[in-house]
């Protein structure tokens, strides 16, 4: 008589306790999974973040060196230069001045089908030194 | 509220409970430390990478900056040279004034980039220089108004304004440079 009350009385409490501490389990599991699944999203921003900031050094770099390029001989500038993924083209532009013509450069770094960086370059070439190059 | 002596069945059946939800509990918690130590170590491993990453453009800037800047501020008529001694090569670059010619030299020793400036005359044994970068190549090259020079962290074009006879091995021609 005693045990059966006592079982009685034990048997719903403890069910109600394991119940209610598994739920509290897997409150505590998801918070946990939220917070990991957080930090691994700012790892990957941070990361995503470092190349893109690293992508866009080297193709000022490139575009850098394709204008100086240019400027050096703007009849003779490769229309197009690639180097560690990236490719700069270099569309120029020629229109008549006096006594020469002045070049004007637009350069392009791509990184796929991206544009990375663009900038532009010019360079007078008077009409002497022009026909002396060619 | 109410202490149940030990041989009381109600404190052993709780200690039953207790019993069979360690393995649960302790299962739990391995769960969360191997969470916690995954997430360390994901975090050690990217920050070890912007670190790198840093590192290496921090390299390249200083390197493209320097180079750039020492041929520009020296870029004048028949102001650089170039002597090819070795695997690695020296520049010169002289600066005219009124008190005399100086002399900006940019050369590899001992795996670094020394620069020395100091008036032409000065013997080269009493010359100091001091380290720019490290490197073990340097090579110079030149070609119709671009002068290029490789080094290990970067390769840099510099397109000078003013022709360089000596460069070019021949008389001024032309005359016209370019700037960017």
């Amino acid at each position: 008589m005693m045990d059966a009350r006592a079982r009685g009385t034990l048997s719903q409490p403890s069910r109600t306790a394991r119940f209610v501490g598994a739920i509290e389990a897997m409150v505590y599991a998801v918070i946990f999974a939220v917070v990991l699944a957080l930090v691994a999203m700012l790892f990957g921003a941070a990361a995503v973040q470092s190349r893109q900031a690293s992508v866009l050094e080297r193709a000022i770099e490139l575009a850098s060196e394709t204008a100086e390029a240019f400027c050096a001989d703007p009849l003779e500038v490769a229309a197009e230069r690639q180097d560690d993924g990236l490719t700069a083209s270099c569309a120029v532009d020629r229109s008549p001045r006096p006594f020469g013509f002045l070049y004007e450069a637009r350069i392009e770094v791509r990184e796929g089908g991206t544009v990375v960086y663009e900038r532009t370059a010019s360079r007078y070439v008077s009409a002497r030194a022009e026909g002396d190059r060619r | 509220m109410s202490a149940r002596l030990p041989g009381h069945p109600l404190a052993h059946r709780q200690a039953l409970a207790s019993d069979r939800a360690r393995p649960f509990t302790l299962a739990l918690l391995a769960i969360f430390m191997l969470a916690m130590l995954l997430a360390l170590l994901l975090g050690t491993q990217v920050y070890r990478s912007l670190d790198d990453r840093r590192a290496e453009t921090d390299a390249r800037r200083l390197a493209y900056g320097t180079l750039v800047n020492a041929v520009k501020a020296n870029d004048a008529l028949d102001a650089v040279s170039v002597e090819h001694a070795g695997a690695s090569d020296t520049l010169s670059m002289v600066q005219r004034t009124a008190s005399g010619d100086f002399v900006t030299r940019l050369f590899v020793e001992d795996g670094e980039l020394m620069q020395s400036y100091a008036a032409v005359e000065t013997p080269s044994d009493s010359i100091v220089a001091h380290g720019l970068f490290s490197t073990d190549t340097f090579v110079v090259s030149y070609e119709r108004g671009l002068l290029v020079l490789k080094t290990d962290p970067v390769t840099v074009s510099v397109a000078l304004e003013c022709v360089q006879p000596s460069l070019e091995g021949g008389a001024v021609v032309g005359g016209e440079g370019g700037t960017a």
